[in-house]
């Protein structure tokens, strides 16, 4: 069965980008606007890996990894984080809550995304 | 005043020694004062004409003068004493209303001023520096200037207690950004400037002035951390742009023709260079604001350099530039990122200025407790009369700004401020046509 991605991200264009890019790799692919959503579709749709964008209107990408971790699924959810943001500080925060990895958007380019989820996913 | 009656008594003296000199003139040259005046008069007057009447006039018009230098000596012989103390107390109460005045200017100065001593007590606050230190003259007495400078950085704490030192030594201190605890604890940042001196008496005592920068800084803060979210936000457009160009430019959507690719390349390194230019911005902002804490470990010094040329790869092969590697095996303990800003501006720097097929080096090693890093180029090199600005925000150099357009004059500015948070010093030499080469020394 393919591997479901869930992508949460408040920038249309570039939830579409990812998308397609992950798509054409055979991934279905579920999208969140916001942090609200996506915790939703998260334990819904319970996908393998979760793209999360930090800064986001409702719930952050901070708040969203708070609150997924409570969950009994979401305590184990596989989670990437991709910002635009690269200080130190935000990033090892983010990896202590239990973020997997941490993407700064505009240091990679899409294929090389797509290598590093597929290394992930196995 | 008790000149007053005295040149009162000097003037009758004066005018008595007049007349009777005047009295004696006549006596001996004029006609003797008989019984019968009004006869004696016309005979007088009948003989005004002869030669011996008009003698006697002249003897008599000189006389009558020198009567009056003398009179007039006398006079101003007897007031000496007198109008030399009238001038003294004149000149006295200028002078006093002089230091009153000086007084008034330093207590109501809008510049906080404080007199210290040898040892930096306080010892004459005007108002402005009881406003700032937040006290009355009492609350102060007793506290050494420097006992007000705080810091919160290691750094600068080293800074701080050579301060004292400085002062000791005679060496005035100029527009320096302090720290101040105030005595109800909060913080104010000043610019210090202290100025010793010697009292007549040998002693040494300073004057500091404690400007109030505070509101200044914080503008300043505002304004990077305006640029620091105005960078972030530009990213998300600009990730979303490179994403979909390289999902038009991949073959999934069909392929495309030399020219259509061509266009799309050229769209490519122009994002690209919007992409750095921001990267250059959050650097700099970043530095600023002081949000880049150096996160120190072990770096292989041959594999950093490495890297940072293959960043470099394609303009160097473009322009058929030679990279010549000088790196001992050191392994330097510093902040990558830093490290990365310094050295990676500086490289690129060169390949950016160095004219084709000629030649780059890098060099790096132990000098003493530090690292040497060197950059030689053979490219344009700086003008003599520009190399003081070298280092300053958004400064090119002429000759570079015609042939070469592409540049922010951030790269320095950040190369600077990097070297610095990481402790180390840069420094270069130049020549205008031959080329320039940087040296950053780092302690380790």
């Amino acid at each position: 069965m393919a591997k479901k991605i869930l992508i949460v991200d408040d920038e249309a264009d570039l939830r579409s980008a990812l998308g397609s890019a992950l798509k054409a790799e055979g991934y279905t692919v579920v999208e969140a606007v916001d942090g609200e959503e996506g915790l939703a579709m998260a334990v819904k749709e319970k996908p393998d890996l979760i793209l999360l964008d930090l800064i986001m209107p409702k719930l952050d990408g901070f708040g969203m990894m708070e609150q997924l971790r409570e969950d009994s699924w979401g305590k184990d959810a596989k989670v990437v984080l991709l910002s635009v943001l690269e200080d130190v500080d935000t990033i090892s925060k983010v990896l202590n809550r239990g973020g997997y990895d941490y993407i700064v958007k505009t240091d990679w380019k899409l294929a090389e995304i797509v290598d590093k989820i597929k290394t992930k996913l196995g | 005043m008790d000149g007053k009656p005295r040149y009162v008594r000097a003037l009758f003296i004066a005018t008595f020694i007049f007349v009777l000199l005047v009295g004696v003139l006549y006596f001996f040259l004029g006609q003797p004062l008989g019984e019968d005046y009004l006869e004696k008069f016309q005979i007088l007057l009948l003989s005004l004409g002869s030669p011996e009447a008009l003698s006697r006039i002249y003897l008599m018009s000189v006389g009558t003068l020198v009567a009056l230098l003398i009179s007039v000596g006398v006079f101003f012989a007897a007031t000496t004493k007198d109008r030399a103390n009238l001038l003294a107390v004149k000149l006295l109460g200028d002078v006093l209303s002089s230091r009153e005045l000086l007084l008034t200017l330093y207590r109501n100065s809008p510049t906080p001023y404080v007199l210290i001593s040898g040892k930096g007590i306080i010892t004459f606050p005007n108002e402005a520096a009881l406003r700032l230190l937040g006290g009355e003259a009492h609350d102060l007495e007793g506290k050494s200037v420097f006992d007000f400078f705080v810091t919160d950085t290691e750094e600068h704490q080293k800074h701080l207690d050579l301060v004292p030192v400085r002062f000791d030594r005679g060496v005035p201190i100029k527009d320096e950004e302090m720290l101040i605890k105030r005595l109800d604890g909060t913080l104010r940042w000043v610019s210090l400037s202290l100025f010793p001196f010697k009292t007549p008496g040998g002693n040494r005592n300073g004057l500091a002035a404690l400007v109030d920068i505070t509101k200044p800084k914080e503008i300043d803060r505002a304004k990077t951390e305006f640029v620091s979210l105005a960078s972030h936000q530009l990213r998300t457009p600009i990730a979303a742009l490179q994403w979909h160009l390289e999902i038009l430019t991949s073959p999934r959507l069909g392929s495309l023709n030399p020219d259509q690719q061509k266009e799309l390349a050229t769209i490519a390194t122009g994002i690209s260079r919007l992409n750095a230019l921001i990267g250059d911005f959050l650097n700099v902002s970043r530095l600023e604001l002081g949000t880049l804490i150096a996160n120190k470990k072990s770096i292989d010094m041959q594999l950093f350099i490495d890297k940072l040329v293959d960043e470099q790869i394609q303009p160097i092969r473009a322009k058929e530039l030679t990279v010549i590697k000088d790196v001992k095996t050191i392994s330097l303990i510093s902040d990558e990122r830093l490290l990365a800003m310094a050295l990676g501006n500086l490289i690129s720097n060169a390949v950016k200025y160095t004219r084709p097929k000629d030649r780059i080096s890098i060099t790096v090693k132990n000098v003493g407790r530090s690292i040497e890093i060197s950059i030689a180029d053979t490219g344009l090199g700086i003008p003599s009369g520009e190399q003081d600005k070298l280092f300053t925000k958004l400064f090119r150099a002429s000759n570079v700004r015609e042939e070469i357009p592409d540049g922010t004059g951030l790269g320095l500015y950040v190369v600077k401020m990097a070297v610095g948070v990481l402790g180390g010093t840069v420094s270069y030499v130049s020549q205008e046509g031959l080329g320039t080469t940087f040296t950053i020394i780092l302690p380790q």
